[in-house]
């Protein structure tokens, strides 16, 4: 991929130094796996979380196959979620991914990838914690 | 071409890909009729053809030409096909997220993205290149099915799945060329 001068800095940097690239255990009871994908341009985007006993992400990790934005928007995400309570987490947006990362238009839909991939990440670490409450409320 | 005086005209506008390159509109296409067309359009609007006429005329056969380029690709590619007989029904490609309905194909198609990026082998990158052709074939299978029973949301779907083995082949592509 070539890198020319239009893409923004903070994209290169995410893209050229991503953080945290790597797995985490995800059949350990306080990691949750978010696993999305954007259909429209075929990327495909794990997020892992470590909790812990407080409800505190102290972990977080991310594979992302697809552009240098959607790269940068997971690699910024798992810098954010660390150190945040689940609630907090769950309230990191799109749009703020896209401004940290000066996104253009056309690849806001990468960061809407990220912020759905917290979101699965999040959801399944609360099915792992409880997952009759989950079943109970299903049949409700 | 103006039937008084021979000259070039212009393209319509919005045309109709599949009506350009002879086609019926469905999924199903004879390739080897669309690159005869193909072959016969180009040789009759083909800028080459045109060095001698008027800038108008040359002007309007780099359109024609570009749009057959266009019309020839589009309709030559199953996904590319799919994705636009969808957009002439008037349904939108998928745009929203995939997330805990498709897990066990994401993960399929996360691992093959892992082997991928392994460090070069030529067997596992055999293995790959033979699944992703596969898969594919069976998908294109799966969405002829579709669009013949008229099940516009099922081939939506599909040709989704069909878009992340795209990039894989793609994937593949790039890491074959020795660098």
């Amino acid at each position: 991929v070539a890198v020319g001068d239009a893409v923004p800095s903070q994209v290169v940097d995410h893209y050229e130094n991503p953080r945290n690239v790597g797995s985490l255990d995800r059949n350990a009871k306080n990691v949750g796996t978010g696993l999305v994908g954007a259909p429209a341009c075929g990327d495909v985007m794990k997020l892992q979380v470590e909790v812990d006993e407080n409800g505190k992400i102290v972990d977080a990790r991310f594979k992302t196959f697809g552009c240098g934005s959607a790269i940068a928007s997971s690699s910024l995400a798992t810098e954010w979620v660390k150190g945040k309570t689940i609630d907090e987490a769950l309230k990191i947006k799109n749009t703020d991914i896209a401004k940290e990362l000066c996104l253009p238009p056309v690849k806001l839909h990468c960061s809407m990838l990220a912020e759905d991939a917290i979101k699965a990440a999040l959801a399944d670490y609360k099915l792992k914690q409880d997952p009759n409450k989950e079943e109970s409320e299903k049949k409700a | 071409f103006c039937p008084g005086c021979r000259a070039l005209q212009p393209p319509g506008p919005r045309p109709d890909l599949f009506r350009l390159m002879g086609c019926d509109r469905s999924f199903h296409i004879d390739v080897q009729q669309l690159q005869r067309r193909f072959r016969s359009l180009q040789r009759a609007v083909h800028p080459d053809r045109f060095g001698q006429r008027p800038p108008k005329e040359q002007y309007y056969s780099e359109q024609h030409s570009s749009l057959i380029n266009k019309a020839y690709q589009t309709l030559l590619n199953p996904l590319s096909r799919g994705l636009y007989l969808l957009e002439l029904h008037g349904v939108a490609p998928a745009q929203e997220t995939d997330c805990d309905a498709d897990s066990v194909f994401l993960m399929e198609i996360m691992e093959i993205n892992e082997k991928l990026a392994e460090p070069e082998n030529k067997d596992i990158l055999e293995e790959i290149e033979t699944l992703i052709k596969v898969k594919q074939e069976e998908l294109t299978k799966e969405v002829t099915a579709a669009f013949e029973r008229d099940d516009l949301q099922e081939a939506k779907k599909l040709l989704a799945k069909m878009k992340y083995f795209a990039n894989l082949e793609d994937k593949l592509k790039n890491k074959k060329i020795p660098s």
